[in-house]
């Protein structure tokens, strides 16, 4: 990757079988039930888009969703600037597992990541179980932002992702002094880090002088 | 003819170099034209008799000696007088300052006899000379300076005449020796000149004071006309002044900024890396080609890096490099910090790596100046003397040709690579030798093996998905993690083992879009079936030895996949299975315990049962046998009470006895006689016979007289 070209990571949480892959194949490629594309890159999710003139790199990180498997999310979503927490309308338990997931990143990780709750499977809407009302206002309440998809009609997935980069830019934008300061403080990490190495490395050379 | 020439010379020559120096010079010309006429002579010696000061005296020898000095400069220059007039003139221009440093140092009879003698044995060589005044010990030393200069000019005339009467070969030989001698005399000349001078910036003596500025541009041109040899010696001299200053300007410039500590480690580094490269020349570059062709080998056959940062070509040119004489230390610096490391067993894997990424930080500016001759982006110190150290040993090198035409921040990740492969496959059984991953890796193994029988339903994965020749396929791939040694290696391993997978998956007729609901659980099943050797420590050598700033996006998806996973089966136990779908064998050995523990219960139970019964029967014996000898106590103390009484109840109870003969109602009395027995028991088990009445011994008298009868119908 080039200087110019920023990267951000996303992460993908919710219950199983909510379609949060569906939803991701259907940006990425624009696909839905084409089996063979589907297997090439499994999990892991890579887009190169435009957007004002600056090139964006956006990984998205699919993770597992059961039960089982709820204590291993840190060791995903550490590190990433977005995070897509999907549920479906017609499973009312699958939006209660959203919420702990949206507590929990934002004990994680504060304020620094962007989040968006989706609600999957719009297409559905005579067996809605959860209010959209409802819903919206639970997102308003925790900073994040609300959208209605369908992975299966390509409904509301391109504009998810667009708002969501545009939403990573700006605190990206304030990011980038924290980068530019990283980026310095590498520097100064380096700087600090000289003095260290003399000390480690005459103790470890004295030994090797009494053995020559 | 030739004899009246050369003195005619030596006499313009004196008159020539006196001509430019001070008004007491022009009255010792005075006195040098004069000595030809004694009348002359005697006017002078009186005028000099006015000025008896030591000091003037001095003064006068110093400045003959200045002309002495000038003489011999001219006659090297003319060539022209003999090498034997040269040898006579330096001998006395020699015994001349020591007897000037005598005078200075001591002014005794001592001296002033010396002098004498000196005088006399002038007197005796010169014939020619009629002056001899010994009365003043002022006149004395004045004439005796002049006369030993006309004398030795003399004597050298006398003596090239004598020299030119023996024959030639005895001259050839006495010009070698003279040439031999010159040499000597002019060394040691210099010598006695830096003396003389030393001896004149004494400060005890303050009429020198003046002198010393006079001296030493004298000195400075003296020394530019000796000879080849100590020219040559001269010049190197001249350098180590030089850099003498040089240091000394160092020194004041290296006091003045604080340099940083590593700096100087650097600095001693390199001298212990100069005395082991002597050492180590020939063993190092042995030891090196094995390992780097064994990499080759390896990474040759197994993997196709596209990647253009950190090609094995570029390592091998930075080998190449560093393998070069000027450049060898850095390569010392790097085995010798491998093997400090090595030696060390009481570092700890974090300690490792924590010393390893400071020192690849400290060490990368200078691999990226030798290798792609990139400048050091350092403090204003380091800077100066590393430019002080590059300009001193040589230019900059120029740039290895697979690093040309690539940006800074591109050779920087090709060198860090390099550094990394290079101490990480060296240090690697270092690592993985350590006792801490040796036991979590045989827990591991051991808690995996456990669950060796599962089937892909526990996980909730489809049979169809998951057939034994893809765990074997996928067997195969992982367990090459273990065989490379550079974490990048292991890395481009486990992408391709997920490569492989995606493969697999493709080819199998799935239901559903395969993600990472399914993903995870299909890795963790390989994982439990395969049962990798070294899962957990290979997994950590990657997290603490390899930059996360340099891993591809998708191979770092994949390793958190793989470290999840990893965990996932750590704290994996059969609860957190779902056992609803297939039975396994752990819930069956359990079921088969649960039955065996109930029968056991119910022959606990059964026996139980048997030991009540036998209970009952003993009670039932024991009870009685008590009422029996209750009866017959009863009876006996009855017939004692009344006899009458009883006889005649005898005799009904016969009558009664002799009616009920009737089978029917003997059964029916049996059985209420058993019913009367039982209430009776139950009556008169405590009672005593005071206590009964009459109609109660009758009723115990005809269950006597039944039972009586029942024994003897059994007979």
């Amino acid at each position: 990757m080039t200087d110019t070209e920023k990267s951000f990571k996303v992460v993908l949480l919710g219950e199983g079988c909510v379609g949060k892959t569906s939803i991701v194949f259907r940006y990425i490629d624009n696909i839905f039930n084409d089996k063979h594309l589907m297997t090439q890159h499994a999990g892991f999710f890579q887009k190169h888009i435009n957007i004002g003139g600056k090139r964006i790199c956006l990984t998205i990180w699919d993770t597992a969703g059961q039960e089982r498997f709820h204590a291993l999310g840190p060791i995903y979503y550490r590190g990433s600037q977005g995070a897509l927490v999907v549920y479906d309308i017609t499973d009312n338990d699958s939006f209660i597992k959203a919420k702990n997931w949206i507590k929990e990143l934002k004990t994680m990780l504060g304020n620094d990541i962007s989040l968006c709750i989706i609600g999957n499977k719009c297409d559905l809407e005579k067996t809605r179980v959860i209010p959209l009302a409802d819903a919206e206002a639970y997102a308003k309440s925790v900073g994040a932002i609300h959208y209605s998809t369908s992975a299966k009609l390509n409904k509301g997935i391109e504009e998810l992702f667009l708002d969501l980069t545009r939403r990573m830019i700006l605190n990206s934008s304030g990011v980038v002094i924290h980068s530019n300061t990283n980026t310095t403080g590498q520097t100064t990490n380096r700087s600090e880090r000289i003095p260290i190495v003399p000390d480690s490395d005459s103790g470890n050379k004295q030994p090797g002088c009494c053995s020559n | 003819m030739g004899d009246s020439k050369t003195p005619s010379l030596v006499i313009g020559e004196n008159n020539q170099t006196t001509q430019p120096l001070t008004e007491k010079s022009e009255t010792n010309d005075n006195d040098n034209n004069n000595n030809n006429n004694n009348i002359i002579n005697n006017n002078n010696n009186n005028n000099n008799n006015n000025n008896n000061n030591n000091n003037n005296d001095n003064k006068s020898d110093n400045n003959n000696n200045n002309n002495n000095n000038i003489i011999n400069n001219y006659n090297n220059e003319k060539d022209i007088i003999n090498n034997q007039e040269n040898i006579n003139i330096e001998t006395n221009n020699n015994n001349k300052p020591y007897t000037n440093n005598t005078n200075n140092t001591n002014n005794t009879n001592n001296t002033n006899n010396t002098n004498n003698n000196n005088n006399n044995n002038n007197n005796n060589n010169n014939n020619n000379n009629n002056n001899n005044n010994n009365n003043n010990n002022i006149n004395n030393q004045q004439k005796s300076t002049f006369k030993s200069s006309l004398s030795s000019f003399l004597t050298s005339y006398y003596t090239s005449s004598t020299n030119n009467n023996n024959s030639d070969s005895n001259n050839n030989n006495n010009n070698n020796t003279n040439n031999t001698n010159n040499n000597k005399t002019t060394y040691f000349g210099h010598v006695r000149n830096s003396i003389s001078y030393v001896t004149s910036s004494l400060p005890g003596i303050p009429s020198y004071s003046s002198l010393p500025s006079f001296n030493i541009p004298l000195i400075s041109y003296i020394s530019n006309s000796i000879p080849f040899p100590i020219n040559y010696s001269r010049s190197s001299n001249l350098t180590n002044n030089n850099n003498n200053n040089n240091t000394t300007t160092t020194t004041s410039s290296s006091s003045s900024s604080s340099q940083p500590i590593p700096i100087k480690s650097n600095d001693k580094q390199q001298q212990q890396q100069q005395q082991q490269q002597q050492l180590n020349n020939p063993i190092a570059p042995i030891n090196m080609s094995p390992n780097s062709f064994n990499s080759i080998s390896i990474e040759s056959n197994r993997l196709v890096i596209s990647n253009s940062l950190g090609t094995e070509e570029q390592f091998q040119d930075i080998i190449r490099r560093l393998e070069q004489s000027n450049y060898k230390l850095h390569l010392i610096s790097l085995d010798t910090f491998i093997e400090n490391i090595k030696n060390d067993l009481t570092l700890s894997i974090d300690d490792i790596s924590s010393s390893v990424q400071s020192y690849i930080a400290t060490t990368l500016p200078i691999l990226m100046h030798v290798c792609a001759s990139i400048p050091f982006q350092t403090n204003e110190g380091a800077i100066n003397m590393i430019e002080s150290k590059s300009s001193s040993s040589s230019p900059l090198p120029p740039p290895l040709q697979t690093l040309m035409g690539k940006s800074i921040n591109e050779i920087e990740i090709i060198i860090y690579e390099f550094m990394e492969q290079y101490i990480a496959s060296r240090l690697y059984r270092r690592i993985f030798s350590s006792q801490e991953a040796i036991q979590k890796d045989t827990l591991l193994c051991e808690h995996i093996s456990r669950f060796q029988h599962i089937t892909p339903s526990n996980l909730d994965i489809n049979d169809s998905i998951i057939s034994t020749q893809f765990l074997e396929q996928i067997q195969e791939e992982l367990l090459y993690i273990s065989i490379f040694k550079s974490p990048r290696e292991k890395l481009m391993c486990i992408k391709k083992s997920f490569k492989l997978l995606f493969q697999l998956l493709s080819k199998t007729q799935l239901p559903s879009v395969v993600g990472a609901d399914l993903l995870l659980p299909i890795v963790i099943f390989c994982l439990i079936k395969s049962n990798l050797p070294f899962l957990w420590s290979n997994l950590q050598f990657i997290s603490l030895f390899r930059d996360p700033t340099l891993i591809e996006s998708e191979t770092n998806y994949f390793l958190v996949t793989m470290i999840t996973a990893a965990s996932f089966i750590e704290n994996m136990t059969f609860e957190s299975l779902t056992d609803a779908v297939d039975p396994n064998a752990p819930p069956k050995s359990s079921d088969d315990n649960i039955i065996i523990e109930s029968n056991n219960i119910e022959i606990n139970k059964e026996k139980i049962e048997e030991q009540k019964e036998n209970n009952n029967n003993n009670n039932n014996n024991n009870t009685l046998e008590p009422i029996i000898i209750d009866t017959l106590q009863q009876h006996e103390s009855n017939k004692l009470v009344s006899d009458k009484e009883i006889v005649n109840e005898n005799e009904r109870e016969i009558k009664n006895s002799a009616s009920s003969n009737d089978n029917d109602k003997m059964k029916i009395v049996t059985n209420n006689a058993t019913e009367e027995e039982k209430k009776k028991l139950f009556k008169f088990y405590n009672s005593k016979p005071e206590e009964l009445s009459v109609k109660e011994i009758k009723q115990l008298l005809n269950e006597y007289n039944s039972l009586v009868d029942k024994y003897f119908e059994t007979k």
